[in-house]
Protein backbone atom coordinates (compact mmCIF):
# COMPACT_ATOMS: atom_id res chain seq x y z
CA UNK A 1 0.00 0.00 0.00
CA UNK A 2 2.83 2.24 0.81
CA UNK A 3 4.50 1.93 -2.72
CA UNK A 4 0.84 2.91 -3.80
CA UNK A 5 0.94 5.94 -2.22
CA UNK A 6 4.24 6.74 -2.96
CA UNK A 7 3.34 6.08 -6.60
CA UNK A 8 0.68 8.62 -6.35
CA UNK A 9 2.45 11.12 -4.61
CA UNK A 10 5.17 10.95 -7.59
CA UNK A 11 2.61 11.17 -9.94
CA UNK A 12 1.05 14.83 -8.73
CA UNK A 13 4.64 15.83 -8.79
CA UNK A 14 5.26 14.66 -12.05
CA UNK A 15 1.48 16.26 -12.82
CA UNK A 16 2.13 19.72 -11.80
CA UNK A 17 5.93 20.23 -13.71
CA UNK A 18 4.06 20.02 -17.06
CA UNK A 19 1.46 21.94 -16.42
CA UNK A 20 3.48 24.65 -15.04
CA UNK A 21 6.06 24.04 -18.02
CA UNK A 22 2.61 24.20 -20.63
CA UNK A 23 1.51 27.43 -18.78
CA UNK A 24 4.75 29.28 -19.06
CA UNK A 25 5.46 27.78 -22.24
CA UNK A 26 2.01 28.97 -24.13
CA UNK A 27 2.07 32.26 -22.55
CA UNK A 28 5.17 33.03 -24.33
CA UNK A 29 4.25 31.81 -27.56
CA UNK A 30 1.42 33.77 -27.66
CA UNK A 31 3.20 36.40 -26.63
CA UNK A 32 1.83 36.69 -23.11
CA UNK A 33 4.19 37.56 -20.26
CA UNK A 34 3.12 36.12 -17.30
CA UNK A 35 0.92 38.94 -14.90
CA UNK A 36 2.18 39.02 -11.16
CA UNK A 37 -0.55 36.93 -9.78
CA UNK A 38 0.02 34.44 -12.39
CA UNK A 39 3.42 33.93 -11.14
CA UNK A 40 2.70 34.13 -7.55
CA UNK A 41 -0.27 31.01 -8.28
CA UNK A 42 2.50 28.98 -9.93
CA UNK A 43 4.91 29.76 -7.40
CA UNK A 44 2.03 28.74 -4.94
CA UNK A 45 1.74 24.88 -7.15
CA UNK A 46 5.59 24.85 -7.05
CA UNK A 47 5.17 24.86 -3.18
CA UNK A 48 2.23 22.21 -3.27
CA UNK A 49 4.67 20.30 -5.22
CA UNK A 50 7.49 20.56 -2.49
CA UNK A 51 5.18 19.48 0.24
CA UNK A 52 4.15 16.31 -1.78
CA UNK A 53 8.06 15.71 -2.85
CA UNK A 54 8.92 15.97 1.12
CA UNK A 55 6.56 12.57 1.21
CA UNK A 56 8.84 10.36 -0.78
CA UNK A 57 12.23 12.37 0.43
CA UNK A 58 11.14 11.21 4.06
CA UNK A 59 9.83 7.08 2.83
CA UNK A 60 12.86 4.83 3.96
CA UNK A 61 12.58 1.63 1.85
CA UNK A 62 9.01 2.41 0.72
CA UNK A 63 7.71 2.60 4.56
CA UNK A 64 6.10 5.73 4.73
CA UNK A 65 5.72 7.60 8.50
CA UNK A 66 2.15 9.03 9.51
CA UNK A 67 4.16 12.47 10.31
CA UNK A 68 5.47 12.45 6.96
CA UNK A 69 2.67 11.83 5.36
CA UNK A 70 0.79 14.25 7.38
CA UNK A 71 3.33 17.01 6.72
CA UNK A 72 3.72 16.39 3.44
CA UNK A 73 0.22 16.78 2.55
CA UNK A 74 -0.65 19.86 4.49
CA UNK A 75 2.19 21.66 3.36
CA UNK A 76 0.43 20.71 -0.12
CA UNK A 77 -2.99 21.74 0.75
CA UNK A 78 -2.10 25.10 2.12
CA UNK A 79 0.00 25.88 -0.93
CA UNK A 80 -2.60 25.16 -2.95
CA UNK A 81 -5.17 27.37 -0.81
CA UNK A 82 -2.75 30.09 -1.18
CA UNK A 83 -2.74 29.84 -5.10
CA UNK A 84 -6.40 29.12 -5.17
CA UNK A 85 -6.70 32.40 -3.33
CA UNK A 86 -5.16 33.86 -6.33
CA UNK A 87 -7.64 33.35 -8.46
CA UNK A 88 -10.47 35.10 -7.13
CA UNK A 89 -7.73 37.80 -6.57
CA UNK A 90 -7.07 38.73 -9.88
CA UNK A 91 -10.73 38.42 -11.09
CA UNK A 92 -10.66 41.55 -8.21
CA UNK A 93 -7.83 42.92 -9.62
CA UNK A 94 -8.93 42.60 -13.35
CA UNK A 95 -12.52 43.97 -12.19
CA UNK A 96 -11.87 46.93 -9.50
CA UNK A 97 -8.48 47.69 -9.68
CA UNK A 98 -7.47 48.87 -13.16
CA UNK A 99 -9.11 51.53 -14.73
CA UNK A 100 -9.15 52.16 -18.53
CA UNK A 101 -8.28 55.55 -20.67
CA UNK A 102 -11.53 56.68 -22.15
CA UNK A 103 -10.50 58.03 -25.58
CA UNK A 104 -6.53 57.29 -26.13
CA UNK A 105 -7.49 53.78 -26.73
CA UNK A 106 -10.85 54.06 -29.17
CA UNK A 107 -9.54 52.47 -32.46
CA UNK A 108 -8.70 49.17 -30.48
CA UNK A 109 -12.78 48.88 -29.29
CA UNK A 110 -15.09 46.94 -31.18
CA UNK A 111 -17.94 49.81 -29.86
CA UNK A 112 -21.19 47.38 -30.90
CA UNK A 113 -19.80 44.82 -29.40
CA UNK A 114 -18.19 46.08 -25.91
CA UNK A 115 -21.67 47.51 -25.24
CA UNK A 116 -23.66 45.09 -26.07
CA UNK A 117 -20.95 42.54 -24.06
CA UNK A 118 -21.30 45.03 -21.11
CA UNK A 119 -25.54 45.13 -21.16
CA UNK A 120 -25.03 41.42 -21.39
CA UNK A 121 -22.85 40.57 -18.31
CA UNK A 122 -24.28 43.71 -16.31
CA UNK A 123 -20.72 45.13 -15.54
CA UNK A 124 -19.90 48.65 -16.59
CA UNK A 125 -21.56 52.15 -17.06
CA UNK A 126 -23.12 53.20 -19.58
CA UNK A 127 -22.09 56.78 -19.35
CA UNK A 128 -18.35 55.03 -19.40
CA UNK A 129 -19.50 53.35 -22.79
CA UNK A 130 -20.80 56.73 -24.15
CA UNK A 131 -17.62 58.40 -23.88
CA UNK A 132 -15.51 55.85 -25.08
CA UNK A 133 -17.79 54.84 -27.94
CA UNK A 134 -19.42 58.59 -29.20
CA UNK A 135 -22.99 57.99 -30.38
CA UNK A 136 -26.36 57.90 -28.35
CA UNK A 137 -26.27 56.27 -25.20
CA UNK A 138 -27.55 53.22 -24.75
CA UNK A 139 -30.51 52.46 -22.31
CA UNK A 140 -30.26 49.52 -20.33
CA UNK A 141 -33.58 47.59 -19.23
CA UNK A 142 -31.43 47.87 -15.66
CA UNK A 143 -31.65 51.17 -15.50
CA UNK A 144 -28.60 53.93 -15.12
CA UNK A 145 -25.36 51.83 -14.02
CA UNK A 146 -23.54 55.33 -14.27
CA UNK A 147 -20.53 55.11 -11.90
CA UNK A 148 -20.83 51.46 -11.19
CA UNK A 149 -21.75 49.50 -8.21
CA UNK A 150 -19.60 47.11 -5.91
CA UNK A 151 -20.69 43.89 -7.26
CA UNK A 152 -20.57 45.26 -10.85
CA UNK A 153 -17.83 48.45 -10.81
CA UNK A 154 -17.39 50.98 -13.87
CA UNK A 155 -15.43 50.81 -16.45
CA UNK A 156 -14.79 46.62 -16.74
CA UNK A 157 -11.53 45.95 -18.89
CA UNK A 158 -12.70 42.45 -19.65
CA UNK A 159 -14.15 43.42 -22.65
CA UNK A 160 -11.65 45.34 -23.54
CA UNK A 161 -8.90 43.09 -23.18
CA UNK A 162 -11.32 40.24 -24.93
CA UNK A 163 -12.15 42.48 -27.86
CA UNK A 164 -9.30 44.88 -28.09
CA UNK B 1 13.22 41.09 -7.94
CA UNK B 2 10.83 39.45 -5.51
CA UNK B 3 10.18 36.60 -7.89
CA UNK B 4 13.62 35.62 -8.00
CA UNK B 5 13.46 35.35 -3.74
CA UNK B 6 10.45 33.31 -3.91
CA UNK B 7 12.64 30.91 -6.31
CA UNK B 8 15.15 31.34 -4.64
CA UNK B 9 13.69 30.20 -0.81
CA UNK B 10 11.74 27.32 -3.13
CA UNK B 11 15.26 26.16 -4.06
CA UNK B 12 16.52 26.03 -0.50
CA UNK B 13 13.50 24.43 0.57
CA UNK B 14 13.74 21.88 -1.88
CA UNK B 15 17.54 21.19 -1.15
CA UNK B 16 16.73 21.09 2.79
CA UNK B 17 13.82 18.56 2.07
CA UNK B 18 16.07 16.80 0.16
CA UNK B 19 18.89 16.25 2.82
CA UNK B 20 16.07 16.66 5.62
CA UNK B 21 17.32 19.75 7.07
CA UNK B 22 15.69 21.24 10.06
CA UNK B 23 15.39 24.35 7.95
CA UNK B 24 12.81 22.77 5.97
CA UNK B 25 10.22 23.97 7.54
CA UNK B 26 10.67 27.18 8.30
CA UNK B 27 12.19 27.96 4.98
CA UNK B 28 8.80 26.30 3.65
CA UNK B 29 6.63 28.80 5.93
CA UNK B 30 8.69 31.93 5.30
CA UNK B 31 7.89 31.68 1.49
CA UNK B 32 4.16 31.08 2.35
CA UNK B 33 3.79 33.62 4.43
CA UNK B 34 5.63 36.12 2.07
CA UNK B 35 3.90 35.19 -0.94
CA UNK B 36 0.68 35.97 0.44
CA UNK B 37 2.07 39.16 1.99
CA UNK B 38 2.88 40.09 -1.66
CA UNK B 39 -0.53 38.58 -2.77
CA UNK B 40 -2.60 41.39 -0.76
CA UNK B 41 0.09 43.58 -1.59
CA UNK B 42 -1.18 43.43 -5.42
CA UNK B 43 -4.43 42.91 -4.33
CA UNK B 44 -4.39 46.47 -2.48
CA UNK B 45 -2.15 48.33 -5.27
CA UNK B 46 -3.39 50.65 -8.03
CA UNK B 47 -2.97 48.95 -11.43
CA UNK B 48 -3.02 50.96 -14.83
CA UNK B 49 -3.16 49.21 -18.15
CA UNK B 50 -0.63 50.08 -20.93
CA UNK B 51 -1.20 49.05 -24.46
Amino acid sequence: MAQIYLLAVTLNVWVLVPILAAAFGAQLWMGEPPCPLCMIQRIALMLAGLGLLRIPFRARSSVVTCSAAAVGQGMAIIAALLGGVGWPASLYVVLHRIRLPDRRERRHVDCKRLARWRQASLVGDNDHDRRVCGGRRRQSPFGDRRGGSPLAPAGNPVEYLLFK
Amino acid sequence: MDYAIFMLLLLLALVASWRGHALELPLYLITVVWVLAHLIGEMTTPLALSF
